[in-house]
């Protein structure tokens, strides 16, 4: 019989974790997904441009298309593969909600670290964008990049239980990460610019931090609601 | 149901008091009463569509009734839904387990979401009591539906929960491995209790008693 103490939610989390990433290195559903996106949009994007100088808030703004449109395509398989291959009943029986909602957003944010980190170099030498401040621009990416996995993973398990799922997703993410979208750009164009002010740079890496501190807190207090059935 | 408590098993109870659950427009289960204790074992019966494994499933703290209560009492304290998990074992024909993961991983991470720590020798053991022995490190996808049955088994029983919840425990299994359920379903008298949803009768006896359910 179990004793009276409960594992703790980040042991639950961790194990949660790394049963997805076993799962994903096996299957690799998810990042054929992501990166499969990731190249085709790049490469669009790419020939739309061809020769022709786009300013830098059009080139911010590229950017976080390509990666808002890349983390939509795959980092809801983690909700999707559960109730799809009906193993959601045995994990609800067996973890706390935030754990599961913690182990998701830690895959998650390794999938879109990892796409990135691919995805970023890509774009900045296909474009032929120069980078004025390039820690800077790390920063926004790190930053917004934590906000964005975050509202992917609430908004995946929101609608990975709900018929027409593809075009929810979508439906659904875009306007809750919409503010992050515009401040993600604003900040990725200021930190193209070698002479932005730092100041500047600090305010809208601020708001961003804010922002999917924000998302990770809210996703805590209502995930039991939407991974529950009632 | 009000056979003795068995030797040292843990004090636990599962009560069901007036119970109904509605899907929409769609009653269910209603008035349904009942009660199992330590050592002992209730089989639910009753047509398709009777709500069998919605009963499961609302013991289990999976889903919340719309009338009355089920109550999960384990020594003298009824716990609430999330909170009864832990000290349940459930098997049913759609809760899968991991089909990328083996046998053994699949053991291992349900193991350590309990906190329950368990070597390879424990784990060898658990599969070995479903008759999975030499197959553990095999991938659940290549496991037949009878082996994947077993594993289910296996998990349910995994950390000795005092309360064993079955969904159709003979669901594809042949001769040895009904055998093996049934071992297991005796096995946890010595361990709690155990209710078994089923319509087969070969099932069914294994049980102290019998609760049937008709449409609602």
């Amino acid at each position: 019989m179990p004793d009276g103490s409960a594992p703790s939610v980040l042991a639950q989390a961790l194990a949660v974790f790394r049963k997805d990433l076993d799962a994903e290195l096996r299957s690799r559903t998810a990042v054929t997904a992501v990166l499969l996106f990731s190249v085709t949009s790049l490469a669009v994007v790419g020939f739309a441009k061809g020769a022709v100088a786009i300013p830098e808030p059009v080139q911010a703004a590229l950017l976080w298309v390509v990666l808002f449109f890349a983390a939509f395509a795959g980092l809801a398989n983690v909700w999707l593969h559960e109730e799809d291959r009906g193993t959601s009943a045995i994990l609800r029986m067996h973890a706390a909600p935030e754990a599961i909602y913690t182990g998701k957003l830690l895959l998650n944010l390794l999938l879109l670290a990892a796409v990135a980190l691919v995805v970023t170099p890509l774009y900045l030498a296909m474009m032929d964008v120069s980078v004025g401040r390039p820690g800077a621009l790390a920063l926004v990416v790190g930053t917004a990049g934590f906000g964005l996995a975050a509202g992917a993973t609430v908004v995946g398990a929101m609608i990975a239980r709900a018929s027409a799922r593809s075009s929810l997703y979508g439906a659904v993410g875009f306007p809750v990460l919409l503010p992050l979208l515009m401040m993600a750009a604003h900040a990725t164009a200021l930190a193209l610019r070698p002479a932005a002010p730092a100041s500047d740079i600090w305010g809208a890496l601020t708001g961003i931090a804010a922002f999917g501190v924000a998302i990770v807190a809210a996703s805590w207090i209502v995930f039991a609601y939407i991974w529950e059935d009632a | 149901m009000d056979a003795p408590a068995v030797g040292a098993a843990p004090d636990v109870r599962v009560v069901l008091d007036d119970l109904g659950r509605a899907f929409g427009p769609r009653r269910v289960l209603a008035g349904v009463s009942a009660s199992v204790g330590t050592g002992q074992v209730l089989a639910v019966t009753g047509p398709n569509g009777s709500g069998k494994s919605t009963l499961l499933r609302i013991v289990a703290g999976l889903l919340t009734p719309t009338w009355g209560s089920a109550e999960v009492i384990v020594a003298g304290t009824p716990r609430d839904p999330q909170a009864r998990r832990r000290f349940i074992g459930y098997a049913a024909p759609d809760a899968s387990l991991y089909a990328e993961l083996s046998g053994v991983e699949n053991l291992q991470f349900l193991a350590r979401l309990r906190g329950v720590h368990l070597t390879r020798e424990d784990l060898v053991a658990a599969l070995g009591q479903v008759g999975l022995l030499g197959r553990g490190r095999d991938r659940v996808a290549d496991y037949s539906s009878g082996m994947r049955h077993r594993l289910k088994l296996a998990a349910a029983v995994l950390c000795s929960p005092p309360v064993l919840l079955l969904d159709e425990p003979g669901s594809n299994l042949d001769a040895e491995g009904l055998e093996v359920a049934r071992g297991l379903v005796e096995a946890q008298r010595r361990y709690g209790l155990a209710v078994l949803a089923t319509n087969e009768p070969r099932e069914s006896c294994w049980a102290d008693d019998v609760l049937r359910l008709n449409h609602a």
